[in-house]
């Protein structure tokens, strides 16, 4: 009895487990497979024939400028993105923890905007932003200077951070939310006995106990702003004069612009391998971070 | 029992599937034509959609369907059309096509039939063969490196007709005049507008002198980092340091830069002849000129593309490429439906006798100054066999947003740019 009951669980779990495994396989393993396979060619993406060319694509990529200040900027996104999230979303999700008539509402408008397409975000955006756009025309009718948020170098970069920050705080805050629910109360009652005021509660209570969370949530946000592309894609295509280009938009740009397949392929698993790594140690470290804050 | 609801689960969904697939074979019967159009604010999916359902009611039994792309989200219909072919579902007719040779090369287009009597009444047919083959055919021109300007602004700033500049000493002149009655000289925007820096302000005097400038700089002869080429471009340095251009032109896109011009935000707006379809249209009060872009010395020289034919192109592995060059000759030689392509899109005619249709005041306007210009390629342009390097509209792209924003390390640099590129490619 105990047998067949074993048995059913298997087959149960292969059932399940099957149609996903085999999409990852088929989707994401094969793609980099084959994208690894063709980094090792001279190939246009056309042509019918491929030329043998080695390790040529990856040191072509090392002594490319273009491909170096790619990765910087996507750097600066990811670095300022994840730790401005990371901040935001720690306050947030503290108030939004309180009792209040509003917080349900407050909770859904900020999770709201992780529920817009990034691509939607980025054309509400263009048309908002523009310098003919909506906010400049305020921005003039009440006699204040105009703003050009999008078309100069020293301001897209932001103007793009804020927004793919408005729109990822939503996520982050909720899954600290659920850190937050988790921690006991009995933790906050001992704090209080002993006369802890709102921040030793905060540093020793509440910090250490979202350790779990801001290990997902930072190793997410990490991982993400590595890969960002569709918002800027959007609102800025890389310009302007390629301060906004991240790594995506560099591989989208040389592969499907210039039509240089096999160079997009080296730089696109260079990025895979840079961002395993990044994403295992920073696992990792913070892992270690999270036993010795609740030991 | 949960098992076997599991597996009922599992069996519906690769069931399902099947019966679509079942379901798809049933409806293949008919013909389906797949057709890459182009939308524009000229060309809207409304306008497609005509055609198709023309088509569909000429051909009993075949089905148009509309595989839509446009500059917001695709850089060009080659970039589209390579996505295509590594997903196996290719468009049978292509539209906006420039890369004839490189595809032509991989196998990719299909000949069309020279010798089709239809054909004969494209001037200069053969003009657009590529290694013996003829791929596409220009039934058009479309002029550009031309310069359109609010008359009403123009006179309020205080010129005349005889001020139109020829030179740049002149266009100088008219930029400085406007920009002291206290209006801005010229529109551009962001998105592929900074493009035309390149091919309608360099393309006017460079190609002037070197009809065949990728030739050269494909063989070594020539390179973008040229003296010559250096001067226009320190000239054009000088328009935006001297504040002529639109303010925040790049974040204003395509589609808000034509209303931005429209609703006489600034009096010059550098543009193909394709505006003068929007032009037609818009509710304005006030009357619209043209003149050429200024070269250095004055002599008029309007870039004219064409070089590869009207874009429309049919895909080799079509399995109805003579339905899909049926409709190709109707979108473009049909005296209804070509005649309405090409006012759509503010085009002239290049077949004998020539399409007509009613012309705005701007249009004729602009027909009568190519009866005065000397035409040349723009510089983006690819003449059959000496085509630049795909992606270059990249480098022309960003260093035309380097220009307008002032930031680069020196205008050299942005030559150089465009010379490695082409180095590291034809490594």
């Amino acid at each position: 009895m105990k047998l067949k009951s074993r048995t059913s669980t298997n087959i149960q779990n292969l059932i399940l487990f099957t149609p996903g495994f085999a999409i990852y396989v088929g989707l994401i393993i094969f793609s980099i497979i084959l994208c690894f396979y063709y980094s090792f060619f001279d190939w246009d993406g056309i042509s019918k024939t491929m030329d043998f060319i080695g390790f040529t694509n990856y040191i072509r990529a090392f002594g490319n400028q273009e491909f170096r200040s790619s990765l910087v900027t996507t750097f600066y996104f990811a670095v300022i993105g994840t730790v401005s999230v990371n901040i935001i979303a720690i306050i947030l999700a503290v108030f939004l923890n309180q009792k209040n008539p509003l917080t349900n509402f407050y909770r859904a408008a900020f999770f709201f905007p992780q529920l817009i397409s990034l691509v939607a975000i980025g054309f509400i955006f263009k048309g908002l932003l523009s310098y003919i756009g909506i906010v400049n025309t305020l921005l003039e009718n009440w006699g204040m200077a105009k703003v050009d948020f999008l078309g100069k170098p020293e301001n897209a970069p932001i103007t793009i951070l804020l927004i793919s920050i408005w729109q990822t705080t939503g996520f982050a805050t909720v899954l600290y939310l659920a850190g937050l629910q988790a921690i006991p109360n009995d933790l906050y009652d001992a704090a209080k006995t002993d006369g802890a005021n709102a921040w030793v509660k905060f540093r020793y209570v509440t910090y250490p106990w979202l350790a779990p969370s801001f290990t997902a949530v930072t190793v997410f946000l990490f991982t993400g702003y590595m890969k960002i592309f569709d918002i800027i894609f959007v609102l800025t295509a890389g310009g302007p004069a390629e301060k906004t280009q991240s790594i995506a938009i560099y591989i989208m740009k040389i592969g499907f612009n210039q039509f240089r397949i096999s160079y997009a392929s080296a730089v696109a698993i260079y990025m895979t391998v840079l961002v395993m790594t990044i994403a295992l140690i920073l696992t990792g470290v913070l892992r270690k971070r999270e036993e010795l804050l609740i030991s | 029992m949960k098992i076997k609801f599991l597996v009922l689960i599992l069996c519906f969904f690769l069931i399902l599937p099947m019966g679509f697939s079942q379901g798809q074979k049933d409806a293949e019967e008919s013909i389906t034509l797949k057709w890459l159009v182009w939308i524009t604010p000229n060309l809207t999916l409304d306008y497609w959609q005509e055609i198709a359902d023309a088509f569909e009611s000429e051909n009993p039994g075949v089905e148009v369907e509309l595989v839509q792309a446009s500059a917001t989200s695709t850089a060009n219909t080659s970039d589209f059309i390579r996505n295509r072919l590594a997903s196996g579902d290719v468009p049978d007719l292509w539209m906006n096509f420039q890369d004839v040779a490189a595809f032509a090369d991989a196998g990719h287009l299909w000949p069309i039939p020279a010798d089709d009597p239809d054909l004969q009444q494209v001037n200069n047919l053969m003009d657009q063969a590529y290694k013996g083959e003829l791929y596409s055919f220009a039934s058009f021109a479309q002029p550009q490196g031309l310069m359109f300007y609010n008359k009403e602004l123009w006179a309020q700033s205080g010129l005349t007709e005889d001020d139109i500049p020829y030179s740049w000493d002149e266009f100088n002149a008219v930029c400085e005049t406007i920009q002291d009655a206290g209006m801005t000289p010229i529109a551009i925007g962001g998105e592929w507008v900074p493009l035309i820096l390149w091919d309608y302000f360099i393309g006017a005097e460079l190609s002037k002198e070197y009809p065949d400038w990728w030739a050269l700089v494909n063989s070594g002869e020539k390179q973008w980092n040229d003296p010559q080429v250096l001067e226009i471009v320190e000239w054009i340095d000088s328009l935006v340091k001297n504040g002529y251009f639109i303010e925040g032109a790049l974040s204003i896109g395509y589609a808000q830069l034509e209303q931005a011009f429209l609703a006489e935000k600034a009096v010059m707006y550098p543009m193909g002849s394709w505006f003068t379809a929007a032009e037609a249209a818009a509710d304005k009060d006030w009357e619209c000129g043209v003149f050429s872009i200024p070269t250095k010395d004055g002599r008029t020289n309007m870039t004219k593309s064409g070089g590869y034919g009207n874009g429309f192109v049919i895909h080799a592995e079509s399995e109805h490429p003579e339905l899909a060059f049926e409709l190709m000759k109707m979108v473009s030689l049909d005296p209804e439906y070509g005649a309405r392509f090409i006012e759509a899109d503010g085009l002239f005619s290049n077949l004998l006798p020539p399409l007509t249709y009613p012309m705005s005041s701007l249009q004729g306007e602009l027909l009568e100054l190519m009866g005065k210009v000397e035409f040349a390629r723009p510089v983006m342009n690819h003449p059959l066999g000496e085509a630049p390097p795909m992606g270059i509209t990249d480098f022309f792209q960003s260093n035309g947003e380097a220009l307008l924003s002032q930031s680069y390390t020196s205008l050299e640099d942005l030559l150089k740019k465009i010379d490695n590129f082409v180095a590291d490619v034809k490594k």
